[in-house]
């Protein structure tokens, strides 16, 4: 992650696209309209390039240093996030097909039998 | 015919089972949110939950869990991870989701009936914009009126609530009366479950009207905003004290239908900031045992009067916070007292059952929970919908009581505010820790922001419900000893009541 200033209100922020993907960007982001004026936009060179304009008072070198640490965080919450969208949402869809099927389309036989227990030892 | 082996499942696993040293597992859909330094919550699409120390979210995702110990078994257990692709109790998981979400089955079962916009108060903070008590082209007409309860009728929902809401109801008195005697005629026919409930100031009431509510045990939904002092400035009355007017009101509605059929709703002004005690207080004083500790809301003359009425989130969170400390204190001294938006939320989290709160429903309550006909005779999307059409602004106006019933509740625009009403896919809200438990609230997102989706970093809609949860949650995890005892007899008294 590369940091520059640009102005008394404003830095510069460029990511490595090979490390963050452009969705995680804009989900990380998407949480600093509140106090930035946000702009994301992909780069040449596989770069993601992010301008932060601050809403109110100049950012200070304290502010920049915060928000370092902040966007670090942010970025690596929401790629694990987006980890567990990828290896789980064929599960959910699963799920979801299940709770609103209104007849036994979706529906398994679950494996194995029903038996009692006790009885099945008589087997042994 | 019997097999003479065991089989491998659905019968008990032996002991060498449970003592596998794999540490491979498939992760289940789930979200989390830190909580604290080092603390941080984990929260899945069934609404089970873990609060586990801070960093165990990466170690779920890189799969470096000890399947020996307690938290692998609680993630099993909660249904954050499975040993199979496909987890062997996922028609366990498809159920408790299916019952979150069972609010849709019955479609709309709130149906409120606007029968007059007139009104003998005069409160700044009036989300409906009330007119004054002598204009009686403010009240709906009875065909209007005739042909909104045969759209009620017309809802599958099993059961119908009908809610009188006003203005003050009880000034159109007649208009009630017909309608609840026309309800209760053609249900003989739909043979459906059916309430009624009158949200009155409780002002005015005459024998007549006592003698009604009596024989159709109608419930009676008043305000009462605190002390005298509060009360008064926020609800002021030409000729009267509201206060002293709304006591007797009371005392004589439970006279008439007993304690348990008579609730307070308050709202929450700038002046109501600085005393969650002393109106906690009015409330134990007057016999009520529950409080809803209600932000105020962006509609009407609230919206006229906005700075008047304006604060942060922040000071109405203090205002949350410090109530709901003395709610749990009064508890620990055997006094059972509950706060409502806090028991809404406890049983979103701890249950599977849907509350039927309108606001923090995916899809959203309007139209597939709550309908408005109003005074005009036109259908609104919600209560906030109408209140938002006294602004002049009627994006949730769905059509007339004259149109079809297909028109209104499945219309065009039923269908465009369903699109931005989903909280799953909305920025922000789909990788929302507490997205299971939440809601989209659509028209306030409107208006506040002039769309239905809102920006949620800016909505305060968003902080203030994330703030309420994010102290429960804390609360939960530092205080649970002290505070899980009082909040799952809260759910219990809940439940019973909903039973």
């Amino acid at each position: 992650m590369d940091v520059s200033r640009m102005d008394e209100s404003t830095i510069k922020v460029l990511i490595d696209a090979n490390l963050y993907d452009l969705g995680v960007v804009q989900k990380t982001f998407y949480w600093y309209l509140k106090d930035y004026a946000v702009t994301v936009k992909p780069i040449p060179e596989n770069n993601i390039q992010i301008v932060l304009q601050k809403l109110e008072v100049p950012l200070t070198n304290s502010d920049i240093e915060n928000l370092i640490i902040r966007m670090k965080q942010d970025l690596f919450d929401f790629t694990l996030r987006n980890r567990i969208h990828l290896e789980t949402k064929n599960v959910r869809d699963l799920i979801i097909a299940k709770a609103f099927s209104n007849s036994d389309e979706f529906d398994e036989i679950p494996p194995g039998t029903l038996r009692d227990t006790v009885d099945e030892n008589k087997f042994n | 015919m019997r097999s003479n082996s065991i089989k491998e499942f659905r019968s008990f696993k032996k002991a060498d089972y449970f003592s596998k040293s794999t540490s491979e597992f498939y992760l289940l859909p789930f979200r989390f949110i830190q909580l604290s330094e080092n603390k941080e919550l984990v929260v899945n699409d069934l609404g089970d939950f873990l609060i586990v120390p801070y960093g165990t979210v990466e170690k779920i995702v890189v799969k470096n869990i000890d399947p020996a110990s307690d938290l692998y078994m609680d993630l099993i257990a909660g249904h954050f991870i499975s040993e199979t692709p496909i987890p062997s109790l996922i028609d366990v998981m498809a159920t408790k989701y299916r019952t979150r979400k069972s609010f849709l089955e019955g479609f709309t079962s709130l149906h409120i009936f606007v029968v007059s916009l007139r009104c003998n108060h005069s409160c700044h903070y009036c989300q409906v914009s009330r007119v004054t008590g002598s204009k009686l082209e403010y009240d709906i007409s009875f065909e209007n009126l005739e042909l909104g309860i045969q759209h009620m009728f017309r809802s599958p929902s099993p059961h119908l609530t009908m809610e009188f809401q006003g203005g003050e109801p009880l000034l159109a008195f007649e208009k009630v009366e017909f309608a609840i005697l026309r309800a209760k005629e053609l249900n003989k026919q739909h043979k459906k479950s059916l309430n009624f409930v009158i949200c009155t100031n409780s002002t005015v009431i005459t024998d007549d009207i006592a003698d009604f509510l009596k024989i159709h045990e109608i419930l009676i939904s008043t305000s009462l905003d605190g002390p005298e002092s509060l009360h008064n400035a926020n609800r002021p009355k030409t000729g009267a004290q509201s206060f002293k007017l709304v006591i007797e009101g009371i005392n004589r509605f439970r006279e008439i239908l007993g304690k348990d059929r008579v609730s307070c709703l308050m709202t929450t002004t700038v002046k109501s900031l600085d005393y969650p005690k002393e109106i906690i207080d009015t409330y134990l004083e007057y016999g009520f045992s529950n409080i809803f500790l209600r932000p105020i809301s962006p509609y009407g003359f609230a919206l006229k009067n906005y700075r008047k009425n304006e604060y942060e989130t922040d000071r109405f969170l203090d205002f949350y916070k410090s109530g709901l400390e003395y709610i749990i204190e009064l508890n620990k001294k055997g006094v059972f007292f509950t706060e409502d938006f806090t028991v809404i939320l406890l049983q979103k989290i701890f249950t599977v059952f849907p509350v039927g709160y309108v606001d923090l429903q995916s899809p959203a309550g309007l139209i597939n929970s709550v309908i408005v006909y109003n005074y005009d005779g036109y259908v609104y999307a919600s209560d906030e919908s109408r209140m938002l059409a006294e602004s002049n602004d009627f994006t949730f106006r769905l059509g007339h009581v004259r149109d079809t019933y297909h028109s209104i509740f499945y219309g065009e625009k039923a269908r465009k505010i369903t699109d931005h009403s989903v909280i799953e896919g909305l920025a922000g809200c789909s990788d929302c820790a507490f997205q299971t438990y939440c809601g989209a609230d659509p028209v306030y997102h409107h208006a506040v922001f002039g769309d239905m989706e809102g920006i949620r970093p800016l909505s305060e809609f968003c902080k203030r419900n994330m703030g309420v949860f994010l102290y429960l949650f804390t609360l939960l995890d530092t205080r649970y000893d002290e505070v899980f005892p009082i909040f799952s007899s809260w759910i219990k008294h809940s439940l019973s009541r909903q039973v």
